[in-house]
């Protein structure tokens, strides 16, 4: 029992036995003290706070009072790891008091110990030890029990915290925000109240990113989230939902206040200066706004859905630019048939189900049908009809239409090597010619199939020749060296510049269809013909007149000086074309 | 309209100190220390005892009370003669002050530099205990004490730091861009600030009632129902040392209009300005502290 003890108050020869017993169980320090009231002080100075200890304070008997006395002292023999042993002196007992006594702390209380044999008092005290290590060993464990949930507790908080932010830029991330949009439209129905959402997305970041690195591509992303974060009420949940896109939720405002917002938002990020380190060059941000009248929309995703795209149509306007969506969006409703298209599409492409269909077009000096327009069309059964190519529209807009230029390019060349006697115009997409693929593929097919280069007419849209000026040009001089000849189509329909028709080196003009449908009636339309014909002439190419419908303007055009007439005059779409005679039979008139 | 808030997070105070072994309880020497100043008969060698136990604290101990910070008439060379200079209660606060930027010795690079970090408590710290000098009725030996509350006025933000770094920071970002002062935001964001953490430790560890008062309640010392003129003095100090100097002409700029606030503090403008100089010098020698 080498621990130290204190002997406290007046104990009599009882203190002397006792400190033989307690020395010939191990006890090195034992301590005299004069009262109970001294403990503390002797304790404070104690060097020995690392090790339990036991006090034993004599009492004449244990009352009330005395368990007063202990009272104070009581907290501090607990923080020191202090027991206390009452040896009650005065025969008696008063089981009031010494309940009290133990429930304030008190580890036993002895009675008459001079009365009892050292040993026995020693044993004793061996059990109050015992209990009193027990006790700090239970206190332990309860703290540190306690100490684990409390970390528990903060560690869940942490991971709560990271699980529904940007590690990036300390915003709600994807997730947390959709779990606030949700909330926010059903508390929205309950209370009758209007969202807005804001959906942002920084123009030009993919190029930042790949011009000065990733990690500044970092930094401009932090810079952005900040400007956002100081422009907005904390009220209104700003979270980074993609990679450089982020998302505002306005709760209860209208539409006028969240396009304030929006509006404030896109000024403060084309604000952000480049600082020529990390942030290279301006950026600005498209910003697509859904406001959400109660019961609008049903889901996060929904309204996200609706932002997302207004935020397209606004990056599809050059940007930096706030756009509120609207359901009767010209755009919006390509984008829904663009949507609408892209599966049929990929599956026509994928089972080879695209097919060409024919329109003759009729030489006026041969007075003969040989050169046929294909035309591309996509089956009935995906929703395709035989009189227009709608899904071409939506095709070049999905990125799908250079598969089928491909496609188009083997076919008719594979039809004219089944058809010696015909020759054939084919469109190209404003992207055929960014094909890389697309020159070696033709040099081969034509070679393989052995056919005339030149029964092949490549018709390209003014409007197209003009989106990728120098790199058409190239690729059309290219495809001429082979042999193939060119045709300027809907030629007049766009920005006709005849600086066009001087640098593009074709070798027929298509003019646009809407100069022919109403060219008996409107004398302008006749004039501007008659110019493009001559001009056509001067520069020694021929004309194609599209669109005739009838004998008259077939005859009138022939007087024009045309030398190739299409039209459903002439002949719809057919799906098996062969050599015809036109127009013997039927004199032009005059 | 009530807006819901989604970013508010469920904690509180006591999860952050009681989940750390290390915050739970106070620094064991000073607990020690303090035990023994609280005994009425203790001696100076029983002080000098139980400090000469840790020779890292004896030295810098050493080293700051022959700083100018104490200015002794001859070099002390033992803690003995250490606590003979300074004085039972100011070799208590040393040994805190030393123990507590011991204990918070790292935080988070990305938050913020932990020696800038203890630079601002530094100069609060010697500001305080340079204007508590000032005060008209001082009471006896409250500046070394006015020095303490300085320099622990923001540990409640290290307790943050320490245990929620990333919701640390997403305060810290809000403060830094909305303009709004860090405990408007954390109070918005967690319920609690840095300075109810603070008081929080202060109470746990069981350090003085002044530095609990102060700490709890120097942001608003209005507020404050005990101890207001050493918690008016702290905000005064706190302000100020918001500056990154001594500069008087920014600190000028920096200093409140409150008049009741000076009345409060016992102290005036003219008298903060006029201890500027002092308190440069003073906050040379403390910055052994750090060291």
């Amino acid at each position: 029992m080498d621990i130290p003890v204190y002997l406290a108050g007046e104990l009599g020869e009882m203190a002397e036995r006792l400190g033989a017993s307690l020395k010939d169980a191990g006890t090195r320090r034992l301590h005299r003290l004069a009262s109970l009231e001294g403990l503390p002080a002797a304790l404070r100075q104690s060097r020995h706070h690392d090790q339990p200890a036991l006090a034993i304070v004599s009492a004449d008997k244990l009352d009330e009072a005395f368990v007063a006395r202990c009272r104070p002292i009581l907290p501090l023999l607990e923080q020191l790891h202090v027991g206390l042993v009452v040896a009650v002196t005065a025969p008696g007992l008063d089981i009031p008091s010494q309940i009290a006594a133990l429930n304030a702390g008190c580890l036993d209380v002895l009675h008459t110990p001079q009365r009892q044999l050292p040993a026995d008092i020693v044993t004793r005290l061996q059990l109050a030890l015992r209990l009193l290590h027990e006790h700090h060993l239970r206190v332990d464990q309860e703290r540190r029990f306690f100490g684990e949930q409390a970390d528990r507790r903060v560690r869940d908080a942490r991971l709560n915290y990271l699980a529904n932010h940007d590690e990036l830029t300390d915003l709600a991330n994807r997730a947390a925000f959709e779990r606030a949009l949700d909330k926010a439209i059903a508390v929205g129905r309950q209370k009758q109240l209007t969202h807005a959402l804001l959906y942002l997305d920084l123009d030009r970041f993919k190029l930042h990113n790949e011009a000065a690195g990733h990690p500044s591509g970092n930094v401009l992303l932090q810079r952005v989230a900040n400007q956002l974060r100081s422009s907005l009420p904390p009220e209104y949940l700003l979270a980074r939902i993609g990679a450089d896109e982020f998302a505002v939720l306005l709760q209860g405002v209208d539409e006028r206040e969240a396009l304030a917002t929006a509006e404030q938002l896109r000024k403060r990020v084309a604000a952000i200066e480049p600082d020529g380190e990390q942030i290279i060059f301006h950026v600005g941000v498209s910003i697509g706004l859904g406001v959400f009248t109660p019961g609008a929309v049903s889901s996060s995703s929904q309204a996200l859905v609706q932002a997302e795209q207004a935020c397209y149509l606004a990056k599809t306007r050059g940007g930096d630019t706030v756009h509120r969506f609207s359901c009767e969006d010209e755009e919006l409703q390509n984008l829904h048939e663009d949507m609408h298209w892209s599966q049929p599409i990929r599956q026509a492409l994928g089972e080879n189900l695209l097919f060409l269909a024919y329109q003759p077009i009729l030489s006026v000096a041969e007075a003969r049908i040989s050169h046929y327009e294909a035309l591309v069309r996509i089956p009935r059964s995906l929703g395709g009809d035989d009189r227009s190519a709608r899904f071409m529209l939506a095709a070049e807009r999905l990125g799908l239409a250079r598969q089928i230029d491909l496609w188009v390019v083997d076919k008719a060349i594979d039809f004219l090597a089944g058809n010696r006697e015909l020759s054939l115009g084919v469109n190209l997409s404003s992207h055929a010619f960014q094909e890389a693929s697309l020159l070696p593929r033709l040099q081969q097919k034509l070679r393989s199939s052995a056919i005339a280069p030149e029964r092949l007419t490549f018709e390209i849209t003014e409007t197209a020749a003009i989106m990728n000026f120098t790199e058409t040009r190239h690729m059309i001089a290219r495809i001429r060296d082979l042999g193939c000849r060119f045709a300027l189509d809907d030629f007049g329909s766009g920005f006709s510049s005849y600086n066009y028709l001087k640098e593009f080196p074709v070798d027929l003009l298509k003019i646009d269809g809407s100069f022919i449908v109403g060219l008996q009636q409107d004398r302008r339309d006749q004039i501007i013909v008659q110019s493009m014909i001559d001009i056509a002439h001067g520069l020694d190419k021929e004309v194609v007149a599209e669109f005739i419908e009838s004998a008259e303007t077939l005859g009138q055009l022939i007087e024009m000086g045309i030398e190739y007439a299409q039209g459903y005059y002439i002949g719809k779409p057919i799906l098996s074309p062969e050599v015809r005679e036109f127009g013997t039979d039927r004199e032009p008139l005059q | 309209m009530t807006f819901i808030r989604f970013d508010q997070v469920k904690l509180n105070i006591d999860d952050l100190l009681e989940g750390d072994v290390r915050l739970a309880s106070p620094p064991e020497i000073y607990a020690r220390l303090h035990h023994l100043l609280e005994s009425p008969d203790s001696s100076t060698a029983l002080l000098a005892e139980v400090i000469e136990h840790d020779p890292a604290l004896s030295a810098r101990i050493l080293k700051l009370v022959n700083s100018s910070l104490y200015a002794p008439p001859r070099q002390v060379e033992t803690i003995s003669e250490a606590v003979d200079h300074a004085g039972a209660r100011g070799l208590h606060d040393l040994v805190l002050a030393t123990e507590v930027i011991q204990h918070f010795d790292r935080i988070p690079a990305e938050l913020e530099d932990i020696y800038s970090f203890w630079r601002q408590s530094v100069r609060c710290a010697v500001l305080a205990s340079k204007l508590a000098e000032q005060r008209k009725e001082s009471p006896p030996g409250s500046n070394d004490s006015m020095f303490l509350a300085g320099l622990l006025h923001r540990i409640g933000l290290l307790v943050m730091y320490a245990r929620i770094p990333e919701l640390a920071r997403k305060a810290l970002l809000e403060h830094r861009h909305r303009g709004l002062p860090l405990h408007v935001v954390q109070q918005e964001l967690f319920g609690f600030d840095y300075a109810m953490v603070g008081a929080a430790l202060a109470r746990r560890w069981k350090l003085p009632d002044m530095l609990c008062t102060v700490l709890a309640n120097h942001l608003h010392p209005e507020q404050a129902e005990a101890y207001l003129s050493e918690t008016a003095l702290i905000h005064l100090s706190q302000v100020t040392c918001q500056a990154d100097s001594f500069d008087r002409q920014v600190i000028e700029s920096l200093l409140p209009q409150d008049g009741a606030l000076w009345e409060t503090a016992g102290v005036t403008p003219q008298a903060l300005l006029a201890t500027l100089p002092e308190a440069q010098s003073a906050y040379g020698a403390a910055l052994a502290l750090l060291h």
